[in-house]
């Protein structure tokens, strides 16, 4: 009655006790049929060998490992290297792999019989793997093993040659890359050097010396210029001294006898005094392209083309061959006074010279702010390539370091821990699970069957069959009767009924009856 | 037949025959008076004429007192019992919906098993004039039989039968039961079941038992059982367990809609298991 109404869990039982043939028969037939045709299925083969992953013997806060690539993605890589036809070619020729098929399909087959299995541990490092497993099918163990052994070589063979590649690889680049960096270093220096040399007294570090130099220069010209205005006020005295004397000594004509009167002070000499008197003020305040000071000094010139060319004290009377005798007093006052402008010509040499440097280095200061932004920048891109050649160059040394550890079999590598092994009986067909697969799908088959014969089966079994399609009560269930035993007690007689005559004269059909 | 009980057939006639408005002389089947001084029928206030049976306990293990067959035909009796205390019911006729489903075994053993309660009177009527069986239960013969009093050359009396003292000797169960079988072939069988005839039969053995048990036709192939339903106080339905399609069994009950259909019985049920429960079981008791 299934699907017809709702079963309980007695009407299953029923079905599975009516239906017990279809689900044990097709059971076991199946599973004879699959434990058969495993007897017809060629036999696989697996090898396997476990390669172990150890870590590098160095720590690696100390030398940094030579590939720091995810090793999952390093194995992926490696296997398409050696799945790749060229590694594999040689080795299905040299044991000669799948005869009778084209070159391709026999790589195809073995690329399909070669199995690469990570092992994952807890224990490993977060991101990476202790090993994995190198597993190859083939028909026969021998084969199986051999060729496992041959992969195994090119997994750790391929290991060793990318590490050696990774790390010679790694050098070449970071002596390049330093040399490069070197070569910029050097510019940048060359530049700094060439920028330090234009720019003398005025880089940011010389500002304060500068400053110095410009209070002490001030003193110096504050100082000279009161020397010179002391020097020129004494050559202004021994000057008045000296007109003093002319005026009052009188001077006869040699040849003519005239007395000639004596010169006066001229008033020139006394206005030229008192100009650079002025000016002497001036430059001590100011700087010579002060205007006053410029003016003042023009005047000064003047004032002294006019004195040379028409000096002090000369007359017109004086005739030829005339001669004047001036005493020895008069004499030493114009040696003081020669010496006195001497003094002062050095003076106010040295006043300019002074007034020199300090434009020379009020320019300096003025200037620094705009040399130090260059300079900054100057000194900013040579820190960076610096900075640069300095990371390259520690590169460099830990690769080396590396590539130093990697040669000395002390890095991380490939470990063969468990070599290929023979296998001693196949890995497939497996009989047993044939035969559980087969008794499954036989009984599986079987409960389709059953459902099917029992959803076609509408025929009532049961009083909640009545029920359900008739809405009847039943009133009482029969139990099959026919073929069951009668009771002992009850059970007649044979030989004493016969005795009485045809007595259990078995009933005339019915046909015979109706006939 | 004691005087006593041809005054009380009679006046059960005069009754039926007043109800139905028919005359009972107008009937041509059952000669119900003519011959009733002659026929030796009631012997041991028993109707019937007294005859050999050949019962099969196998075919009627009613008989078996500690079957769990015969436990399962008390219980339909009580259940009939119980059903009769609230509503009339004395005429059951035993239906199904297609045939080889156990209506002449259920009717035979719950004739058997009405019989034995009580002294209970039961009269077993084989119904199924198309293929009467009822006879091999019974061992019985299965002429003059109700084919021959629908055909009017029988009365009810001569065609009615009950164990005789040889076969009383050996199943006393059956001593309180009358058995009509089925007769010969008939044309137009259902021109008969249709005939008031049958019904008057009722009406006539109706007073003289106190079950009377009607096996009948299928009920979907034939309409006979549709016929005789129309004159009996409740049906039965036979359902083969295992066999009887619902399909089928929902048009048997449409067919039997206007009777009054009281129950199912579920017949040859492989699922329960035999009780021992008491000795009830093939491997109980008496062995």
């Amino acid at each position: 009655m299934l699907g017809h109404r709702t079963l309980k869990a007695s009407d299953f039982a029923a079905i599975f006790k009516r239906r017990a043939l279809w689900l044990i028969i097709p059971a076991l037939l199946c599973a004879a049929a699959a434990l058969t045709a495993s007897f017809f299925i060629a036999p696989r083969y697996v090898s396997q060998t476990l390669v172990l992953i150890e870590q590098q013997k160095v720590s690696e806060d100390y030398v940094k490992p030579v590939i720091a690539a995810d090793l999952d993605a390093r194995l992926a890589s490696m296997k398409e290297q050696i799945l790749s036809r060229s590694r594999l070619q040689p080795i299905i020729e040299k044991f000669n792999l799948y005869p009778g098929a084209k070159m391709d399909e026999r790589v195809d087959a073995t690329r399909k019989n070669i199995d690469i299995k990570p092992i994952r541990s807890e224990i490993s490092r977060a991101n990476g793997l202790p090993g994995f497993f190198i597993l190859f099918t083939a028909g026969d163990p021998r084969t199986a093993q051999q060729v496992c052994s041959e992969i195994t070589s090119l997994f750790v063979g391929e290991d060793l040659r990318a590490r050696e590649q990774s790390a010679q690889g790694t050098t070449d680049f970071l002596e390049s890359q330093l040399a490069e960096a070197k070569s910029a270093l050097d510019t940048q220096d060359g530049k700094l050097a060439d920028f330090q040399t234009k720019y003398v007294g005025k880089l940011p570090g010389q500002q304060a010396p500068n400053m110095d130099m410009l209070t002490s220069l001030n003193t110096q010209l504050q100082t000279a210029a009161q020397q010179l205005a002391q020097m020129e006020q004494n050559r202004a005295y021994q000057q008045s001294l000296l007109s003093s004397l002319q005026s009052t000594a009188t001077t006869r004509d040699a040849t003519t006898g005239v007395l000639t009167a004596s010169a006066l002070p001229d008033e020139r000499q006394t206005q030229l005094v008192a100009l650079q008197a002025q000016e002497t003020d001036l430059a001590s305040r100011y700087t010579s392209d002060y205007p006053d000071v410029v003016s003042l000094k023009r005047q000064i010139a003047d004032l002294q083309k006019q004195i040379k060319a028409k000096p002090a004290g000369t007359t017109a009377a004086t005739g030829s061959g005339g001669k004047s005798t001036e005493s020895p007093g008069v004499l030493q006052l114009r040696a003081a006074i020669q010496a006195s402008d001497t003094g002062i010509n050095a003076k106010r040499a040295e006043l300019a010279q002074i007034q020199g440097n300090v434009r020379l280095y009020q320019e300096r200061i003025s200037s620094s702010p705009l040399v130090e932004e260059q300079y900054k920048a100057l000194t900013r891109d040579q820190d960076t390539v610096k900075k640069n050649y300095d990371d390259l160059l520690t590169k460099m040394n830990e690769s080396k370091m590396a590539t130093s550890l990697q040669r000395r079999q002390q890095g991380e590598q490939f470990s063969l821990m468990d070599a290929a092994n023979l296998p001693d009986s196949p890995s497939y067909p497996k009989r047993p699970i044939f035969g559980v697969a087969g008794a499954f799908a036989g009984l599986l088959l079987g409960l389709v069957v059953s459902a099917l014969l029992e959803y076609r089966n509408t025929a009532i079994r049961s009083e909640d069959d009545v029920f359900a399609f008739l809405q009847l009560n039943t009133l009482i269930a029969i139990e099959q009767v026919g073929d069951r035993p009668l009771m002992p007690a009850y059970k007649p007689d044979a030989a004493a009924e016969n005795k009485r005559g045809k007595r259990f004269r078995k009933p005339a059909p019915i046909a015979a009856e109706h006939s | 037949m004691n005087r006593t009980h041809q005054e009380l057939l009679r006046a059960a006639l005069e009754d039926s025959a007043s109800a139905d408005g028919m005359p009972v002389s107008t009937l041509p089947g059952p000669r119900l008076t003519a011959d009733i001084a002659a026929a030796p029928v009631f012997a041991g206030d028993m109707p019937g004429v007294p005859c050999r049976w050949r019962a099969s306990l196998i075919d009627l293990p009613s008989l078996q007192p500690r079957t769990a067959v015969a436990e399962q035909f008390r219980r339909l009796r009580s259940r009939l019992l119980e059903y009769r205390a609230q509503q009339p019911l004395k005429t059951i006729l035993m239906s199904s919906a297609q045939p080889q489903e156990g209506k002449s075994f259920v009717a035979a053993n719950l004739a058997v098993g009405l019989n034995q309660h009580r002294g209970t009177r039961v009269l077993l009527i084989d119904g199924d004039m198309r293929r009467y069986s009822l006879q091999r239960y019974l061992g019985a013969a299965f002429k003059p039989g109700l084919a021959d009093y629908l055909a009017g050359t029988h009365a009810p009396e001569e065609i009615m039968q009950r164990a005789d003292a040889a076969t009383l000797e050996e199943f006393p169960g059956l001593a309180h039961l009358s058995f009509i079988p089925g007769g010969g072939m008939l044309e137009h069988v259902s021109d008969l079941s249709e005939d008031a005839h049958f019904g008057n039969l009722i009406r006539y053995v109706k007073p003289l038992f106190d079950w009377v048990v009607v096996d009948s036709s299928p009920v979907t192939l034939v309409s006979d059982a549709v016929n005789l339903a129309r004159h009996c106080d409740g049906v039965l339905l036979v359902v083969r367990a295992g066999v009887t399609k619902y399909p089928d069994a929902q048009r048997a009950q449409a067919e039997l809609q206007a009777s009054n259909l009281i129950g199912a019985v579920l017949n040859a049920v492989e699922d329960r298991p035999a009780p021992s429960y008491y000795g009830y079981g093939p491997a109980g008791a008496d062995a």
